[in-house]
């Protein structure tokens, strides 16, 4: 009975009610596409970041991320690429080896970071064997003829006045203190779209950087191939284990990537404001119809309390009345949501005239909307739960009303 | 004879507006007896509705003493004031006496539920009570959709379906032409002989008065004249 007269009761006024429940609609769609939109945003973000260079997760001596010094390195097992690969299916290991150099040609000298790494394994994590501009990216095999390969960045062979087939001179320092000199070949030129790694990055053969720089098959790092690269991190505890065991630890785009967490979580606060000043405008915009649909009534809850209806069947009711347009609201709003988002994520939504801004930050002004559970449920449970809340209040009001002046008004 | 149905000793009802008082009753004794068919006559402003309200637990009592049935009204709070509302009186308002949204069956049966009547038993009193009533036919109209008339006609229905010991109509014919209240006062008329249900009318309509088998007149929050 509650329920079949509060239902006729909102369609007394059905524009009210419908202008109520499209402005919850409205209001829940934002919240199920502006999360979907800003998790999509942020997944480009992150992918665009760590597949310059970082990759998803790197394996690394502890103390590596504080103090990335030559001399923080480890050897490679046999042992520990088998448990990774147990751990991780379909994931490989890459070695890098890393370090600073002074980069000499015939006129110039500049200091550079060089990374030795395994060529055909790059391709799979990073964007640099993609983006070369002259020449070609490093040799898939290592011979006598290709390990004096290097490539440079962009503006370091620029500044250095380098062409493809020039030699180069590096002049470092070896793992164990000695000097580390070598003349290398320039194969290739890459423009990564990042100013900062274009001046200063040099690649070369792992197995030529092991012996300049006297790893002795050492490495800095092993990069993970395949590894978790949604926003949500999870990798298996027993191979966090192992590695911790070993003095190792697995750094994930997290870790390797701290700015960009930083610029997420800025984000998504200014998000969350944005989001709570959206609810507290529905709220309070629901609240002033029901309250006004309740003084409009006041004669005839007067004469129903007359009869003998208590002011909390009332309560109920107009209760009631609150809950059904909050759900005609919300379910719409989440099923539309839903399909606009979708639909979205399938297309993508370009942002025209913001190309040159994503692409400053190496992003593709396309971005896909990504719709998960949290993001679609969150928004809408919220909404429908202070709506509940909220509900009650007008309800609660009644208990104010007095029968005979609430008969005589108009 | 038997005790009353309703007792009133000396009833007060003093208004405090802003630093005015208005003294709506001064000293009401009044009996009424099971079956009787009574009017509350008066000239406006003299306290009929007042009076009404107070024997209807609608309203508190400034002083005095007011028994419906047994039950002392004055020592009810809200909630037992409703109850005895519900199961012992049945009201009939000059107007907007239905819920808009239900149609005149579900008028009727409204009450019924909050009474806790099963569902048949529901239907059945309601298709009955309208058919004597006379408006057996327009059990599935809202009250929008029937005349001044029409709607009163359910009004009494809702109220005597439930088996009150009164009925209390404030201005029942009001909105009515002089037809249409006659007829509207036949049938209370025989609504009270058939079911010997009190029915206390309140009204200046002389049509009325004439109608009422005991006639009280009420003048300046008093008794004035009982015959
Ligand atoms: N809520 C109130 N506050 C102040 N004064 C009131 C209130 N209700 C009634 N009165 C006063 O009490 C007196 C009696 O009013 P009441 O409504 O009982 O008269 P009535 O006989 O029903 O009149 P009518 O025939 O016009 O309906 C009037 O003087 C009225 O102004
Ligand atoms: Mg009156």
């Amino acid at each position: 009975m509650i329920v079949s007269l509060a239902w006729r009761n909102i369609w007394r006024q059905p524009r009210r009610t419908l202008l109520s429940a499209i402005a919850v609609m409205l209001t829940c769609g934002l919240l199920v596409f502006l999360p979907a939109l800003q998790i999509g945003s942020y997944q480009a973000m992150v992918d665009a970041a760590i597949g310059i260079i970082d990759g998803t997760a790197q394996i690394q001596k502890s103390a590596y991320l504080d103090s990335p010094s030559m001399r923080t390195s480890f050897l490679p097992k046999d042992e520990l690429y088998q448990t990774v690969k147990q751990e991780i299916p379909d994931s490989q290991l890459a070695k890098r080896g890393n370090s600073f150099a002074l980069v000499s040609s015939e006129e110039r000298s500049y200091g550079l970071q060089i990374i030795g790494v395994e060529p055909e394994k790059e391709k799979l994590i990073s964007t640099i064997p993609k983006n070369i501009k002259q020449g070609r990216y490093l040799s898939a095999e290592v011979t006598s003829e290709s390990v004096n390969e290097i490539i440079l960045g962009s503006v370091l062979a620029k500044n250095l006045q380098l062409k493809v087939g020039d030699k180069v001179t590096l002049l470092g320092t070896g793992k164990d203190g000695s000097l580390a000199a070598d003349s290398l070949q320039l194969i290739g030129i890459f423009s990564s779209g990042i100013k900062e790694l274009d001046r200063q990055l040099a690649q070369m053969h792992y197995e030529r950087f092991s012996e300049t720089f006297s790893m002795e098959n050492q490495v800095h790092a092993l990069v993970l191939i395949n590894g978790e690269k949604s926003l949500m991190r999870s990798y298996p505890d027993s191979l966090k284990r192992y590695l911790q065991e070993r003095d190792l630890v697995l750094r994930d785009w997290q870790a390797l990537q701290p700015d960009i967490v930083d610029a997420i979580k800025l984000d998504i606060s200014s998000a969350l404001a944005m989001y709570i000043i959206l609810i507290l405008v529905i709220v309070f915009s629901l609240l002033n119809s029901s309250l006004m649909s309740v003084l409009e009534r006041t004669r005839e809850f007067g004469m129903m309390m007359a009869l003998g209806v208590k002011a909390n069947l009332l309560g109920k009711i107009i209760w009631v009345e609150s809950i059904f347009v909050m759900l005609l609201g919300v379910c719409s709003g989440l099923i539309i949501g839903a399909v606009v988002t979708y639909y979205y994520q399938v297309t993508g939504i370009t942002f025209t005239g913001a190309d040159v801004v994503f692409e400053q930050f190496g992003l593709d002004p396309t971005i896909y909307p990504l719709l998960n559970a949290i993001s679609l449920l969150v928004g809408p449970l919220v909404i429908g739960l202070c709506l509940a809340i909220a509900g009650a209040y007008p309800g609660f009001r009644i208990h104010r009303l007095e029968i005979i002046p609430a008969m005589r008004s108009v | 004879m038997d005790k009353p149905i309703v007792i009133c000793k000396d009833v007060w009802k003093i208004y405090q507006q802003g630093e005015v008082k208005v003294e709506a009753l001064r000293g009401v004794d009044l009996d009424i007896f099971q079956g009787e068919f009574v009017s509350l006559a008066g000239a406006s402003g003299s306290g009929k509705t007042t009076l009404l309200n107070m024997i209807g637990g609608l309203d508190s009592v400034s002083s005095g003493y007011v028994e419906v049935d047994g039950d002392d009204l004055s020592g009810m709070n809200k909630n037992g004031l409703a109850d005895l509302r519900l199961s012992k009186i049945g009201f009939v308002f000059q107007a907007y006496n239905l819920i808009p949204v239900l149609t005149a069956y579900e008028n009727v049966e409204f009450i019924m539920q909050l009474q806790g009547v099963p569902a048949e038993r529901r239907r059945e009193l309601s298709h009955e009570i309208l058919g004597r009533v006379g408006i057996a036919d327009m059990g599935e109209r809202k009250p929008a959709e029937l005349s001044g008339g029409q709607q009163q006609r359910v009004a009494v229905a809702r109220a005597l379906v439930s088996n009150p010991s009164i009925i209390l109509a404030d201005e029942p014919t009001a909105n009515l032409d002089s037809k249409t209240s006659e007829s509207l006062l036949e049938l209370m008329a025989e609504l009270n002989q058939e079911s010997q249900t009190t029915f206390i009318v309140a009204t200046h309509d002389p049509q009325v008065i004439e109608f009422t088998k005991r006639k009280i007149l009420i003048s300046d929050g008093k008794v004035a004249q009982d015959c």
